[in-house]
């Protein structure tokens, strides 16, 4: 297995997490609540965002499969069972006696030929998609009949079926043990009980079903003097199966299946991302999308997208989580949003400047629709809280930050800036604005601008934009729209902010008798 | 071992339950404390199991018919029950207070405790068995008499003599092989060895070249050992905590079901006679002389009888006179709903409904007065949480709901929330005094079943709920001119 699923050749080179995007737009928050719930450390593959619609499309073909829960489950069911034997193997090597090393290695690696085999299985029933993971099930099958695999194979099962066949019994009354290859005649009183009290069950394999209130004392087999006194006493009843365990060990003790930490880390990644998404669409009832990536100059639209952050703080609680829509023309580099204070609008450049990101890693997206360009960077400049510096010295910084930016901007740029030069007087800050558009505006970027500063927006190829207020009320709709879209009335916002629309509610009692049903 | 007086189900009532938001809400609203208070006289276990039966409606007629004739014959011979009841009750105490377990405990411990607390269980089984039944049993109380007998007649004895065999301590062979990581596995273990037998093995063992013997403080060894013992035993361990299980289900199940029929008993004895009925499923609603159960318990005066008649609707609008007695009739209509889907009697002369999953409740409350959002905001937030828990086969009570804003913005709100329910196959009652609702529900719904609270030429209010179309004023006036003038 030599190949990635996650690049197409030589993986791009890593942005810093502290680039101001990540803090900006929560991103550093999301990729470590995504690390949280995942084994194996993946947090390095979120820095590196793809160059190529291509690159992207191949991850989003493998999160299509993944999609189908069959997919999800193998594959699941595939990691966990891996970092299982990784474990064992690594714990082998530390054992007390050769015997044990030998022992634990072999079981160790007939287990992860076992996962692997299953895995090949499961992935030619499975039938994948994508062309990631049908790459992976070539790769496995041709490693699976290499001659060296056959190899280590057949002596694995030789082996193991010569120690399982070492039986014995052990009569054990106080503190004597006796380990024999013939059983000492005796009775039974387990199949006594099951005649007498058998009928009196509703259903009779109850019976047996193991209890977790019995206490099953800890293993401490192993490294007993009792376990190493049985062992002693299976080498003089069988010394030929031994003798094969050592030769066994010093054969493979080094062995490593090619490229198999990678896939595994890789598939992790994969399945730490749908857990996330899929979490916070349950339990905010909010759709993800894989987005439709198109070249600059197509139109670009979310809908019912969201702050992935805030949908993670939500979650679970009362408050649901308004999705909004982003629409940005082919003529329309900027959308210049103004609007009541929290009323929704750094989410809603967050909610936009995350999902350009999250689409170059190829990950689903908030929304229920989405067609974007691939940004070649997501650039933010958000307010600073630094309290100690004086005004002059923070709109320097402010200033500052652009010129770092303007470094970097390109026309495949999202640029998202959040009340830009607040510091300053207003006619400075309209100019400034006036000047720091036509500047992005000239080197082709498009984005979001913030602002109460409504007179930008009549700058060619931009969009007004404004957070809305629930008529009558100082009720905050967190919805923001194109100013020449009508808002809706009174009592319909508020049904809309609470779901409770005619077709909301049909929708949701259908939906959850479906999901009942199934 | 099954109950079956009350349900066809097995054991279906000994898992943890607790009301959620919604049915708080509804117990609230439609005043089922009072009831529950009066079923149980005080014995929790009664309250609660009475409180989940309200809530757990019964949606076919197999099941309903089955309970119905149980709780029939209760009514007619309490002594019988009431006597079941206590004597389940007491058996369960006694065994609880004999009952010393942390946690996880060791299969030799299980065997020794289990064997014990079993016998006492087996005695009781005796005791039932022989309380002769009352006359013309209700089929429940048949079937669950014969087969205790089918399962114990003759083998109590038998029983009894192997737990007490159990008690003896043992010494153990365990058929093992070798795991691949030179583990011993403890094939599935045949034998426990009678102590006589077993002291001759060992006088031979320990001559025995394949034998050894655990030093005196080699702790973890000897911990060893007590593994495997517990392995040998773990089967008859197991077989005999499932049993325990099994008898002990039976006994807290039977504790459930009989307690339940004393809590109607109980509160049989404290409701008039008539009107009585036992209900039916049917495709609709529909109540003849239906009183409100709370009217004689709490008042102590005889209740108005409505009739509810909604011929193939799914909408009932309630408007008309204040205090004219919608809520209280709106509360009959939930309670009797509860009752009649509980497998009770209804306080009506006929009753049917349709088999619905759950009773749900919006009513105007006092306490909606959020500072943080407001009282619309509070009231729609908990239709939101309605709708959340809601399914499509639902019955919802709503009493005067999104009251708290204008009659436009409020007959809004409430026309399109009721819409979406009844799109969905919800059945709604509502009692509204939005004219400008009960007008739009007309028009883009066919027939909903209008009921006017009454008021008659003087002024005094009947109490009388008659079908008739809403009136465009309200009667709010009449009081307010009465109480100022």
């Amino acid at each position: 297995m030599q190949m990635s699923l996650l690049f197409l050749g030589q993986p791009p080179v890593a942005r810093p997490a502290t680039a101001s995007c990540f803090q900006d737009l929560n991103l550093n928050l999301i990729f470590e609540q995504i690390q949280q719930d995942c084994p194996v450390p993946i947090k390095d593959i979120f820095y590196q965002p793809l160059t190529t619609i291509e690159a992207v499309q191949r991850r989003q073909a493998i999160f299509r499969d993944l999609l189908r829960p069959a997919g999800y489950q193998l594959m699941a069911h595939f990691v966990t069972a891996a970092a299982e034997t990784a474990a064992k193997i690594k714990q082998a090597h530390h054992d007390w006696t050769a015997d044990q090393q030998a022992a634990d290695l072999l079981t160790a690696l007939y287990e992860q030929h076992e996962q692997l085999e299953k895995l090949t299985e499961a992935l030619a029933h499975f039938q994948p998609q994508s062309l990631g993971l049908q790459k992976l099930q070539a790769d496995l099958d041709t490693y699976l009949q290499a001659p060296a695999t056959q190899q280590l194979l057949t002596m694995m099962r030789t082996l193991t079926s010569a120690l399982v066949q070492v039986q014995f019994y052990l009569t054990i009354n106080g503190r004597y043990v006796r380990v024999t290859t013939n059983q000492l005649a005796a009775s039974n009183s387990a199949e006594v009980a099951t005649k007498l009290f058998g009928p009196i069950m509703t259903d009779l394999s109850e019976l047996y079903r193991p209890n977790a209130s019995i206490k099953t004392a800890e293993a401490v087999n192993g490294d007993t003097s009792l376990q190493a006194n049985i062992v002693v006493q299976l080498h003089k009843l069988y010394p030929a199966v031994f003798t094969q365990l050592t030769t066994f060990y010093q054969q493979y003790q080094q062995y490593t299946v090619p490229g198999y930490e990678q896939v595994v880390t890789e598939l992790n990644w994969y399945l730490a991302v749908q857990r996330y998404t899929q979490r916070l669409a349950r339990m905010n009832q909010l759709n993800f999308v894989l987005p439709t990536l198109v070249e600059l100059g197509a139109p670009e639209r979310i809908e019912a997208g969201f702050d992935l952050e805030l949908a993670y703080v939500q979650a679970g609680k009362q408050t649901a989580v308004v999705p909004n829509d982003y629409v940005l023309n082919p003529n329309e580099q900027f959308l210049i949003v103004a609007g009541p204070n929290q009323g929704g609008k750094t989410t809603y450049i967050r909610m936009i400047g995350q999902a350009y990101y999250l689409a170059a890693l190829g990950m689903p997206i908030p929304g229920s629709r989405a067609t974007l360009h691939l940004a070649s960077h997501v650039l933010t400049h958000f307010e600073r809280q630094e309290k100690a510096t004086q005004l002059t010295g923070l709109l320097q910084h402010d200033i500052e930050r652009l010129a770092a930016l303007y470094q970097t901007v390109d026309e495949h740029s999202i640029v998202l800036m959040n009340e830009l030069f607040s510091s300053t007087t207003t006619v400075d800050a309209e100019k400034l604005g006036q000047l720091v558009l036509t500047h992005l505006t000239a080197k082709q970027a498009h984005g979001v601008y913030v602002t109460f500063l409504e007179s930008l927006a009549k700058l060619p190829h931009m969009v007004p934009m404004q957070a809305q207020i629930i008529a009558g009320t100082t009720i905050r709709a967190y919805k923001i729209y194109r100013c020449s879209e009508t808002v809706g009335t009174y009592a319909t916002s508020l049904l809309n902010k609470y779901q409770l629309t005619t077709k909301a509610i049909e929708r949701r009692l259908k939906h959850a008798s479906q999901s009942n049903h199934a | 071992m099954q109950v079956n007086l009350i349900t066809l189900e097995k054991q279906q009532y000994l898992d943890e339950w607790s009301l959620t938001t919604s049915q708080k809400a509804v117990m609230a609203d439609l005043e089922l404390q009072p009831i529950v208070d009066i079923m149980a006289a005080d014995d929790h276990v009664i309250a609660k199991i009475a409180t989940r039966l309200f809530f757990t409606p019964l949606t076919t007629s197999r099941a309903l018919t089955w309970r119905q004739a149980t709780v029939k014959h209760a009514l007619m011979h309490p002594d019988y029950y009431e006597w079941l009841y206590q004597f389940t009750t007491t058996t369960i105490e006694t065994v609880r207070q004999n009952f010393w377990e942390l946690g996880h405990e060791s299969a030799s411990y299980h065997l020794y405790n289990k064997s014990r607390l079993l016998t006492q269980y087996l005695q009781a089984i005796g005791t039932i068995l022989d309380k002769p039944l009352p006359d013309h049993p209700a089929p429940a109380l048949q079937q669950w008499y014969q087969s205790l007998d089918t399962l114990f007649n003759g083998q109590l004895e038998p029983m009894k003599t192997f737990l007490r065999q159990v008690l003896f301590d043992h010494g153990y062979v365990l058929p093992a092989h070798l795991a691949t990581n030179l583990d011993t596995t403890v094939d599935e273990v045949i034998d426990v060895v009678p102590p006589h037998r077993f002291q001759k093995v060992f006088t031979k063992l320990k001559i025995h070249a394949q034998g050894f013997e655990i030093a005196e403080r080699d702790d973890h060894s000897a911990k060893a050992l007590e593994h495997y013992k517990n392995q040998a035993v773990m089967k008859l361990a197991t077989i005999l905590v499932n049993v325990y299980q099994e008898v002990v289900n039976w006994f807290q199940e039977l504790r459930l079901e009989t307690g339940w029929l004393v809590g109607v008993i109980q509160l049989s004895r404290r409701l008039p006679a008539a009107p009585r009925c036992y209900a039916t499923l049917a495709s609709s609603m529909e109540a003849q002389q239906l009183i409100n159960p709370l009217i004689s318990l709490l008042l102590n005066q005889p209740a108005v009888a409505n009739d509810f008649l909604p011929v193939q609707t799914a909408l009932t609008v309630i408007t008309g006179a204040n205090q004219g007695g919608k809520t209280t009739f709106l509360r009959a209509v939930g309670l009797g709903e509860l009752m009649a889907q509980a497998g009770m009697f209804v306080m009506a002369t006929c009753y049917q409904t349709p088999p619905f999953e759950m009773v749900l409740t919006h009513f105007k409350r006092e306490e909606d007065q959020g500072e943080r959002h407001g009282k619309l905001d509070d009231e729609l937030q908990r239709m939101d949480q309605l709708i959340h828990v809601m399914s499509t086969s639902s019955l919802v009570l709503m009493n005067e709901s999104f009251a708290s804003t204008n009659e436009h913005a409020g007959s809004q709100i409430n026309f399109q929330i009721t819409h979406g329910l009844l799109e969905a196959g919800v059945t709604v009652i509502a009692v509204s005094h939005q004219f400008e609702y009960t007008q739009l529900v007309q028009r883009y719904h066919c027939r909903p079943y209008f009921l006017v609270a009454q008021r008659q030429a003087n002024g005094n209010r009947s109490y009388h709920m008659l079908p008739a179309a809403p009136k465009a004023t309200s009667y709010g006036l009449d009081i307010y001119h009465r109480l100022i003038r």
